[in-house]
């Protein structure tokens, strides 16, 4: 059956009118287009002039706030932050020769934060504890294609072979819990936008945000999910989730870890904490 | 926000998936033409950063399915349209066009996780995900599409 349906849809194609309309949309959009910016990343700019006081603007900067329900298309929380943007020649010749092939996008796999980093050329963070929490490995597969595995995830996007964003992604494992991470950068050739944000994977039932300050004065955003569910024996269950997010001068980070069964929540959060306290 | 090579190319792979569930929303190529140039306006407007292509394919399955539901509700839409004011696509296969028929004479509630589990082949959970319908009620319609669409063709 799936095979006949197959076949049937294939010869179903939108009209060649709308294909036309929907190609020159960007043309009659541009103008409009070209003048949105985000009002929030408006306002961090115009402080960061008025203001002229680093100390101040970086704190600014590093502020995130949640939207709960209102990604698109999604009913989860939808995490917002703005941060300054990196400049292309920070950036490796490696990254740079690398961008030049011409490919929307690619992700690539190394075996650590650090030496994701040189590959990129910039120093995202530096952060004591994860280095000596045992990395996980993950994967990334786009259709069709092999899958890609490696400790630290780096995905870059280009625009008109030139890097616009450098996305990390890695996960880790102790005891207590395990700490899925995720940092963005965006390149100030590329890209106006300084803002950032990323939907939530689950839409929670109940949920608490709290600002955690770190030891260094980060200020971080701490949202708590919980979430009735049934376990595989039928009983109730409340499925707790932990996500902490926070923009500094280069790159937004977002940090997740939820309660698995047996782990206690308390332990999760401490875990987590101790992490963001690690952040320098 | 997508630059324009990018949105160029993201419409040339996806318009003929974003069309394809808007007409099996609807049934009626006008409004799902409709609702595709709404999505593909979203897209070009959004401020999302997309993380991979399976994240920007998921977004315009959900943004499309929410684009339908606010079409439907549209006072001067009229909410069905009758099979023969439909001009669907053509098929020289006799085979095709009965399958195609048999489709869109399908309730609507079977149609879309119907054509998002055979034809983009997403699991059962994620069309659950996608629709906001719990796997067990995807597992079901799907069940039932089936049951109806195999009487369907039998009795043809």
């Amino acid at each position: 059956m799936r095979e006949k349906y197959k076949e049937t849809f294939d010869g179903v194609h939108a009209s060649q009118r709308l294909k036309t309309e929907v190609m020159n949309m960007t043309r009659e959009e541009n103008a409009t287009r070209k003048h949105r910016i985000p009002a929030a990343a408006l306002v961090a700019a115009i402080l960061v002039i008025a203001l002229a006081g680093t100390a101040v603007a970086e704190g600014l900067l590093g502020r995130v706030s949640v939207s709960p329900g209102t990604s698109d298309g999604g009913s989860g929380h939808t995490f917002h932050g703005n941060f300054q943007t990196v400049p292309l020649e920070s950036l490796s010749e490696e990254l740079l020769a690398y961008s030049k092939s011409g490919e929307w996008q690619r992700t690539l796999a190394f075996d650590s934060w650090t030496e994701a980093e040189e590959f990129i050329g910039v120093e995202v963070a530096n952060n004591s504890r994860l280095e000596q929490t045992v990395p996980m490995e993950s994967g990334f597969q786009l259709e069709n294609m092999p899958e890609i595995r490696g400790n630290c995830l780096v995905t870059v996007t280009n625009s008109q072979h030139l890097p616009a964003s450098v996305r990390m992604k890695a996960d880790y494992h102790d005891d207590n819990a395990d700490i899925h991470i995720f940092a963005v950068l965006k390149i100030s050739e590329k890209t106006m936008d300084t803002s950032f944000s990323i939907g939530n994977a689950i839409s929670g039932d109940t949920w608490t945000e709290e600002t955690y300050v770190t030891p260094n004065g980060m200020e971080v955003t701490i949202l708590t999910t919980e979430k009735p569910m049934t376990d595989s024996d039928g009983s109730p269950i409340i499925y707790t989730q932990y996500e902490a997010s926070f923009a500094t001068n280069n790159a937004f980070f977002y940090l997740r870890s939820a309660v698995g069964k047996g782990k206690s929540a308390d332990r999760v959060l401490a875990a987590l904490k101790e992490v963001l306290d690690a952040y320098e | 926000m997508l630059t324009e090579r990018e949105y160029t190319q993201a419409a040339e792979h996806y318009l003929d998936m974003v069309y394809r569930i808007a007409l099996n929303w609807f049934r009626h190529p006008p409004d799902a033409e409709d609702a595709a140039q709404e999505v593909m306006l979203r897209l070009w407007r959004t401020d999302t950063d997309f993380q991979s292509e399976a994240h920007l394919r998921r977004w315009l399955v959900r943004v499309t399915v929410n684009e339908c539901k606010r079409i439907a509700l549209r006072p001067w839409r009229s909410r069905t349209a009758a099979l023969e004011d439909c001009d669907g696509p053509v098929f020289e296969d006799r085979e095709k066009r009965e399958l195609f028929d048999a489709v869109m004479e399908l309730p609507g509630k079977y149609r879309v996780p119907l054509y998002l589990y055979y034809y983009e082949g997403y699991a059962v959970n994620e069309v659950g995900d996608l629709l906001g319908l719990r796997p067990s009620t995807v597992q079901t319609r799907l069940a039932r599409g089936r049951e109806k669409l195999k009487k369907m063709l039998t009795e043809e």
